[in-house]
């Protein structure tokens, strides 16, 4: 009757809001490009792979979007951001760079949603190689900085697929380590320790002196993972490289009593009281501070820490200390290092500025603006012509123990993402002092059983 | 209940310590943003002079009257639209009884109890297809859905207090229906336009995760995620400034409280005689 | 007779913009999620169909079980606890106390302060060496303080606390305007028939409030389904899955995994929950609702 024509109304309604999204769902579909489909290399007339500084752009006014979650007020992120920012300019005269900045993890969770809608920014920097596997990002194999990509940058993980380049790796970092207060061990008369128990005496004798062993700060879940990673890493690859993809494959299971031996680490650990109080609820600023004001005397993080030190004890008006470096280590004495690139810097492959997007990558790869990035993260060199001095004597330390033993896969290479956070809720809670049984594991197990389809096996 | 006589010192003293146990946060949030750095961490010390340079950082280092412009214009441009359309809404559903309104009216009301975390994605590639994605226009938009089903009940249970002769006076004048709405009958509705702003503006200007989502621009966040991104940006070691900030943006809200609380009770009284 | 259809097309009319906003914004992407729910679905390919695998695998989850637990944790302490203080708050907030302004603007106000800055308040005030441990080693009960967002069993007990600083006095005032709604002739009567203090709570009050009671219970129920902020702003769920909520959990399947499919799968159960619990709760006070 005559509530027939209300109901076409509603009907009309829902259908026209339908036909809206699927319009842009048509969109995002038909257009789907994959890691294989390669392009017609970049033809532009003003490249060719023997320069290094791009030609001149365009007067072209536009607006290119830049995305990262670590550029933040420390004082090399800030000249990174402004040089990029002026060398570009020299290119493009009238372009605006918009940095869509979000800090912290945030980044990553608004980037997929970014990308699954095709509202992504035209240069992303980014971390794990599922981006590049899934087809986000453009080829950039003909660029003229992949020729000045030296061994360990041609072979870094996150930023190649496929034997393509998508992605400037921005140096080699090492997955992380022990950063400790010299002058704590020299008062104490203590060594860096080479084997898990000498670790745990070492903490003894420190906790003895009034002083936090070990600062953590999990309340930022990634340096949870750092430190099960790093220690894993030893157990599991020194003696084994092919550990992961016994794991992949299962023949090796994940309730692995070598990996069940790291967390009655992390357990012992807990229990003996080596750790900050307030480890779960403080985040990595915060015990970085710690450490810094002599109050923990050791850290377990990245690359960056030396210089990160340094910044802290100046700002904070501290007294000043040398600091030094020893890698994880198992029972035996073996160390293996994780090395790959921590941030890489690709190109959206759904740009609308690809050629715009290119020369921004283009000029980050300078050697004026990535040496002092690396220095500023202490990370190490991947471009051939571009070598670095860091000031920080503690750097040969850390050279020295990637020279020992190093590999670029970790177990989460050979993990999917379920895995990977599943491994970061066993690490707090074994922290949080919780006592560890296998039982623990399970969810780790699990996720792999369920979500294998999405691990990409680093080749 | 004996209402005429008054209770006993005693309870009442009771009283007054737990109305003190809940404000003490929001002492120690005032209180944080002007102690000194030197006791700042020391939960015992009081603070006896008023240290400013924490407001001053957070004016400097965040743009604060930005976040504070784009939030006013997100919160009560959610606002005025839920009313504008709820109104209209709630005032037919309460009158109209056919199966077609009766069904309408259980519709918007199911957009109570459905939890919109699921909805992120595909709302995010609606808003493409919008064209809509970081514009602010798209989180009014959302707001005001998100609005109107508590925005339509309250109008609908307000509506029912209004004598349906008045519509009928009207219309023998020859009142169009929507002059008679917004001449006569929205006016009459403004205890439900009070009541619904007064409740739901908190949740709207609190709102923290969809600003993060949607808008991209740093020129368009809102306080609240300038808030989360800023205590990110290295100053969980440094919290002054993040204090001062959160006493900045919470303020706004709690002074508009304060001044319309009476209101508030007596709204919520009316919509519970008439709901 | 022409008359009666230009009110309904009227009435049709009045209803539109609400609807097409209300349907866009709201309702439609929620069925799309529906759709979703039964695919796998990592955003850039397109969605394959796999039918309830999803659902299934929801079982198995560790952090959506941990969540599933603890939001239904928080909801039975809500309707038992909160429920009963917010009653018993508002019946004190209702008698003549000299600084009854004072006191109801105290209760209320934390509910406006946002969840942003009562995370980063609480954070503070709940520290390893925060005021409160602070306030307990004062008081001799040194050997209880820990870090209590950090510590596995205490994590969600004192989000579920933190929950109720600004819930109370919410849910209290609106039990007062409830309270106040009953007119005093009832209660005068009441009284001059013999009956007093909690008979006439039991009798009178009670049942007269079954409405708010149910809007009460209604918020209540809602609101601990949908906690989400306090969790991932404090403890992201840690340490291990033990402060996740079904919210957070289904959030962090959906962005950290980029499980989109499975991750609307779980929040369709959870807006499942939410319907099913809404409409039972619904029916139970309705059928004790006294109209006045």
């Amino acid at each position: 009757m005559k509530s027939s024509k209300a109901w076409m109304g509603l009907m009309l309604i829902l259908c026209f809001g339908l036909v809206l999204s699927a319009c842009g769902g048509n969109k995002n579909n038909n257009a789907s490009p994959s890691p294989s489909a390669s392009e017609a290399p970049a033809a532009s007339p003003s490249e060719s792979a023997s320069e290094e500084a791009p030609k001149a752009g365009s007067d072209k006014a536009f607006t290119i979007r830049v995305g990262a979650w670590f550029i933040d007020d420390r004082s090399y992120q800030v000249a990174f951001k402004q040089g990029i920012e002026d060398k570009y300019k020299e290119l493009y005269p009238n372009a605006k760079i918009q940095w869509d900045i979000t800090l912290g993890l945030p980044y990553f969770d608004k980037l997929k949603a970014q990308l699954a809608s095709r509202s992504a920014p035209d240069v992303i920097f980014y971390q794990n190689q599922e981006y590049v596997v899934d087809g986000y990002l453009e080829d950039l194999s003909n660029e003229p900085w992949v020729a000045r990509l030296n061994e360990a940058g041609q072979t870094d993980l996150q930023t190649h697929f496929q034997g393509k380049t998508y992605a400037l790796p921005m140096g080699g970092s090492i997955g992380g380590g022990v950063w400790y207060n010299k002058k704590i061990f020299a008062d104490l008369g203590l060594q860096p320790p080479k084997t898990t128990q000498e670790f745990m005496d070492v903490a003894e004798a420190i906790k003895q002196a009034g002083i936090t062993p070990i600062a953590l700060g999990f309340k930022d879940a990634w340096t949870a993972q750092m430190f099960a990673t790093n220690w894993l890493q030893p157990y599991l690859f020194s003696e084994d490289p092919d550990f992961g993809l016994k794991i992949y494959n299962g023949e090796k299971k994940l309730d692995d009593p070598l990996i069940q031996e790291v967390f009655l680490n992390f357990q012992k650990m807990k229990e003996n009281d080596y750790f900050n109080k307030n480890a779960l609820s403080i985040d990595w600023p915060q015990s970085a501070q710690l450490f810094a004001k002599g109050e923990a005397a050791m850290i377990i993080q990245g690359p960056w820490m030396p210089g990160a030190n340094k910044e802290n004890i100046a700002n904070g008006g501290f007294e000043s200390f040398d600091i030094g470096f020893f890698p994880l280590m198992d029972d035996k004495g073996n160390t293996a290092m994780i090395i790959g690139s921590n941030e890489a810097l690709g190109v959206n492959a759904q740009t609308e500025l690809m050629q715009e997007a290119k020369d921004l990558v283009n000029v980050v790869a300078s050697p004026e603006l990535y040496g002092p990035y690396l220095v500023g993260g202490g990370a190490l060199t991947m471009l051939s012509d571009v070598s670095v001095t860091y000031d920080d004597p503690v750097v040969s330390e850390v050279q020295e123990a990637v020279s020992k033993k190093s590999l670029p896969v970790r177990l989460e290479s050979y993990l999917p993402t379920s895995g990977a956070n599943a491994l970061i809720d066993v690490t707090t809670k074994v922290v949080s002092g919780v006592k560890f049984t296998p039982a623990d594991l399970k969810p780790m197990i699990d996720s792999l059983e369920r979500d294998k389809a999405t691990v990409t096996l680093p080749e | 209940m004996g209402q005429l006589r008054k209770p006993p010192l005693l309870v009442e003293a009771l009283m007054l310590l737990l109305a003190l146990l809940f404000l003490l946060p929001v002492c120690y949030l005032l209180m944080m943003s002007i102690k000194q750095p030197a006791i700042f961490y020391d939960p015992f010390k009081l603070p006896n002079q008023l240290y400013l340079e924490y407001y001053k950082a957070a004016f400097q280092d965040v743009a604060f009257f930005r976040g504070l412009g784009n939030t006013l214009y997100v919160t009560l441009g959610g606002l005025v639209l839920t009313i504008l359309v709820a109104s209209m809404s709630g005032f037919v559903l309460a009158r109209m009884n056919q199966r077609f309104f009766r069904y309408v009216f259980l519709f918007i009301l199911s957009g109570l109890i459905i939890p919109t975390v699921g909805s992120l994605i595909p709302m995010f590639k609606l808003a493409i297809a919008l064209e809509l994605i970081n514009t602010r226009t798209l989180l009014v938009f959302m707001a005001a859905a998100a609005g109107i089903p508590m925005a339509t009940f309250l109008y609908s249970a307000f509506t029912k207090s209004i004598p349906r002769e008045l519509e009928e006076s009207a219309a023998i004048d020859g009142c169009g229906r929507l002059r008679l709405f917004w001449m006569i009958i929205f006016p009459l509705l403004m205890p439900a336009t009070g009541t619904f702003v007064i409740t739901n503006i908190y949740a709207a200007w609190n709102d923290f995760v969809t600003p993060l989502i949607f808008l991209n621009d740093p020129s368009k966040m809102t306080l609240m995620p300038q808030i989360v991104q800023f205590m990110a940006n290295k100053q969980s070691i440094n919290l002054g400034p993040v204090f001062a900030l959160s006493v900045l943006s919470v303020l706004p809200l709690v002074v508009l409280f304060l001044f319309t609380q009476k209101y508030m009770l007596k709204g919520l009284v009316m919509g519970s005689v008439k709901g | 007779m022409n008359q009666n259809r230009r009110l309904y097309l009227s009435g049709v009319l009045f209803l539109l913009p609400a609807l097409l906003i209300f349907g866009m914004f709201f309702y439609l992407p929620f069925l799309q999620s529906i759709y979703y729910s039964f695919t796998e679905w990592n955003a850039l390919k397109p969605p394959r169909f796999i039918g309830f695998d999803n659902y299934v695998n929801l079982l198995k989850d560790q952090r959506m079980k941990d969540g599933f637990f603890n939001t239904m944790k928080m909801v039975a302490f809500g309707v038992i606890v909160q429920n009963t203080l917010a009653l018993f708050l508002a019946v004190m907030l209702n008698k003549p106390f000299r600084t009854k302004a004072f006191l109801r603007t105290s209760l209320y106000l934390p509910i406006v302060i946002s969840l942003v800055v009562t995370s980063i308040i609480w954070g503070q005030l709940l520290n390893y060496e925060g005021l409160f441990n602070g306030i307990l080693i004062r008081l001799g009960l040194e050997s209880i303080i820990q870090d209590w967002l950090g510590t596995v069993q205490t994590s969600f007990p004192t989000i579920i606390l933190l929950t109720q600083w600004q819930g109370i006095g919410y849910c209290a005032i609106i039990y007062l305007a409830g309270l106040q709604s009953i007119p005093n002739d009832i209660y005068e009567a009441a009284e001059i028939e013999g009956a007093k203090g909690f008979t006439l709570f039991r009798t009178i009050t009670l049942p007269m409030l079954m409405t708010t009671v149910s809007v009460v219970l209604f918020l209540i129920v809602v609101g601990g389904l949908r906690l989400f902020e306090l969790p991932y702003i404090l403890t992201n769920g840690g340490p291990g899955t033990s402060s996740y909520t079904l919210f957070l959990a289904v959030y962090n399947a959906a962005f950290q995994n980029t499980q989109y499919g499975y991750a609307t799968a779980a929040s369709i159960v959870l807006a499942f929950f939410i319907i099913i619990v809404a409409i039972v709760q619904l029916r139970i006070t309705s059928k004790r609702e006294v109209e006045l």
